[in-house]
């Protein structure tokens, strides 16, 4: 359970919807399932989920046009309202806040996404990060570095 | 020259890279130290935002993202067919002015075809007798489809003696 929330969380952030996050953490347990039923061990299972979750995400956002735009005119269920009441964390922070730094999390690559998200919410060091999405070290201290100078832009002080 | 890090310096050790001499730097002053914690700040910041929000609505994001080139696309498509379209007409279309021996056969024609003028060429023919059966040679030489020729045969027959008979008889019907 612990390991569904962090993944629906982490799923959340690399894509931004949170739909298509639960869709990816239930399709990451049925293969979780259809590897222990079929013998491979599995030794660390967060780090495992985690990197088959990573991998879904990346097939989903390189789906076609059509799924694509399939989901842009799916979603009027799904679209908060513009009237709709902030959560409590939303009123704390801010919504013009809320808003400037998930525009600054969208203009970030995919691999600079999933490096901020992996070293700085997930606290993986910099060579578990490496080691999952197939990068150098050098590299993921580059996306990171890219990540941070966008968000320090949309998040601090003088933004 | 200040020994102090940039911020973008700054921001490559709070990303764990930079060089040692930096890093080093960077643990040590008080001052580059209270810069990088704002940056962890801010950064820390973003990640509650990020983690406590939902993301706002993204369609529109990606409608820029995705309809700008299509449009695009499609504009550059439209522009070298129009384009083309210009060039292959140019090349196929005849000069506007036709040729000189054309334009006089039009003329000739619009002007026997739709003349309405009574003393025309075709009246002058009719009227003028034995120099009129002479043009009317000609004219049906010029003409062989016979549209001329056909009005002058007519006005031809009564060129010669029937004229002279109809005359004789139109003054007898007077004296009677």
């Amino acid at each position: 359970m612990q390991h569904a929330a962090r993944l629906r969380r982490l799923c959340r952030l690399f894509l931004g919807d949170r739909e298509e996050a639960n869709e990816i953490v239930q399709d990451v347990f049925v293969r979780l399932q259809a590897a222990s039923h079929g013998g491979g061990l599995v030794n660390d299972p967060g780090a495992w989920l985690t990197r088959v979750a990573i991998n879904l995400c990346h097939d989903r956002r390189r789906a076609g046009w059509w799924p694509r735009w399939r989901r842009l005119t799916d979603g009027v269920e799904g679209a908060r309202l513009a009237t709709s009441e902030p959560t409590p964390e939303e009123a704390a922070i801010g919504r013009e806040l809320a808003d400037r730094v998930w525009q600054a999390f969208r203009r970030l690559s995919d691999r600079q996404r999933e490096v901020f998200v992996l070293r700085r919410v997930e606290g993986w060091s910099t060579d578990d990060v490496a080691a999952a999405l197939g990068l150098g070290a050098g590299s993921v201290k580059q996306h990171l570095f890219r990540a941070i100078q966008r968000l320090h832009a949309a998040a601090g002080d003088g933004a | 020259m200040s020994p102090c890090l940039s911020s973008r310096a700054l921001m490559r050790v709070v990303a764990g890279g930079g060089r040692p001499e930096q890093r080093h730097h960077a643990g040590t002053c008080a001052r580059c130290l209270a810069r990088r914690r704002a940056i962890d700040a801010a950064v820390d910041r973003a990640t509650t935002v990020l983690l406590g929000t939902e993301p706002p609505p993204a369609w529109r994001p990606r409608l820029r993202r995705y309809w700008l080139p299509a449009s695009a696309t499609v504009a550059v498509f439209v522009v070298l067919l129009v384009v083309g379209e210009v060039r292959l007409w140019r090349a196929v279309t005849p000069p506007a002015t036709p040729p000189s021996d054309v334009a006089a056969f039009l003329a000739d024609v619009s002007a026997t075809l739709f003349s309405l003028d009574p003393d025309g060429p075709g009246a002058a023919a009719a009227d003028d007798g034995v120099d009129g059966a002479a043009d009317e040679t000609s004219a049906c030489a010029a003409d062989p489809l016979g549209l001329t020729c056909a009005r002058g045969d007519d006005a031809g027959g009564l060129a010669g003696d029937d004229m002279s008979a109809l005359d004789a008889s139109a003054n007898g019907e007077e004296t009677q």
